[in-house]
């Protein structure tokens, strides 16, 4: 008698899981969604100056869509499109970098674009709203051209840190100084947040996994992150006399163990290496 | 009942038994009790004021692409204006955040809807 009452609630097995759509319900799910799946990887093609179909965008699109389509459970009340676009958009992306294509150009302008598309694919994981088609805005602001325009600048200084990073590897020795230079502005950080810039733009984590990882608040994380940015903004627009940021309350707990093993940060450490490396 | 001595050195001499209580006053009865009124209809509602903590993002359309990429540009050269960033940086740092504003924007879907 209880089962048969809590079968009653649609979606919800004996388990309280919710269903999944039946095989026909979930392909016809995929036709209706293809046209917008395919714009999808067209504008990543396109963003990147690729072919969406040459390169196989395409179909790591649509074997995206195939499988969220299979997994969607409407009962959740998520929307199909808010739930698939952001699997499809890093399915295309996956698939570009893995293309031909990403590699093909050679010479000086077509190193430019490579090097910028290498930048422009990893600041989808630093920020990966962009995925859903959405900025990064600014907490409190009045999402109008301020915010737009804090957003542009977090993702300027984001992409410069993942250029420098970047440039460490692959630069002439007579660029090297110059991204030198950036990676000095973020020893002069804490060593905590230190390591925060090194997680995510170094080892490639995403602020979500390093709050997890910390077993603290993602939002800690976040605006942490944020104002880190700010600080290296401010930092390269106008040199050396910007105050660095302290921590905030909610992680200073985790600065404190961190501090018990680590007194030097993780970029100044790199710095002396290599300066050592040379002497 | 305290002494001559007593008052003189400033001492209790004794302590007298408190006043019995001689009533207590019956509470007068409920006269009358008024018939309930209806409640006023809701004048207007005002609108809430702006989330002040977390904002919901925007969605990047065709129209607001012109216009991100001038800020893109713009903000750049304000970021790299100074000395401590290589010149081939900006022009790197610069594409790659226009290439990523192409890449989240679904332009493609915009213009099939607008045909």
């Amino acid at each position: 008698m209880i089962s048969h009452n809590l079968s009653i609630f649609r979606g919800l097995s004996l388990e309280g899981e919710f269903k999944t759509l039946s095989i026909e319900e979930a392909n016809s799910l995929v036709l209706e969604h293809k046209g917008w799946c395919e714009s999808i990887a067209k504008s990543v093609a396109r963003a990147w100056n690729l072919d969406w179909q040459m390169d196989g965008l395409d179909g790591a699109a649509l074997e995206a869509l195939i499988f969220c389509a299979r997994r969607y459970q409407p009962d959740r009340g998520v929307p199909f499109r808010g739930y698939a676009r952001k699997r499809i958009h890093e399915a295309s992306s996956d698939a570009a970098r893995k293309s031909k294509g990403w590699s093909r150009n050679a010479g000086s302008a077509a190193r430019t674009e490579r090097l910028a598309r290498e930048v422009s694919a990893d600041l989808f994981n630093v920020f990966p709203e962009l995925r859903l088609g959405q900025l990064p805005y600014n907490e409190g602001e009045d999402g109008g051209d301020f915010s737009a325009r804090f957003a542009i600048q977090q993702l300027l200084v984001g992409a410069s840190i993942i250029a420098a990073k970047q440039g460490l590897a692959n630069a002439t020795p007579d660029e090297i100084m110059d991204y030198k230079s950036m990676v000095e502005i973020m020893t002069r950080l804490d060593p905590f947040h230190q390591l925060l810039i090194f997680k995510i733009y170094w080892e490639g984590e995403s602020l979500r996994s390093v709050a997890n990882q910390w077993e603290t608040d993602e939002l800690n994380v976040i605006r942490e992150h944020k104002v880190l940015l700010e600080f290296i903004q401010k930092s390269i627009v106008r040199g050396k006399e910007i105050k660095t940021p302290r921590i905030r309350p909610g992680l200073k707990d985790i600065s404190f163990k961190l501090k018990r093993t680590e007194t030097v940060g993780i970029f100044s450490r790199l710095i002396k290496e290599r300066e050592d490396a040379h002497a | 009942m305290p002494n001559e001595t007593d008052r003189k050195k400033g001492r209790i001499g004794g302590i007298r038994s408190s006043a019995s209580t001689s009533g207590v006053k019956k509470t007068g009865a409920i006269s009358t009790v008024e018939e309930t009124k209806k409640a006023s209809a809701v004048s207007g509602i005002r609108a809430t004021g702006a989330a002040s903590s977390l904002r919901a993002t925007r969605f990047i359309s065709m129209a607001e692409r012109a216009q991100l990429f001038e800020m893109i540009h713009e903000e750049a050269d304000k970021l790299f204006s100074g000395k401590n960033v290589p010149p081939q940086h900006k022009e790197i740092v610069e594409q790659a955040v226009k290439m990523t504003i192409d890449a989240a924007s679904l332009l493609e879907e915009e213009k099939k809807k607008k045909e």
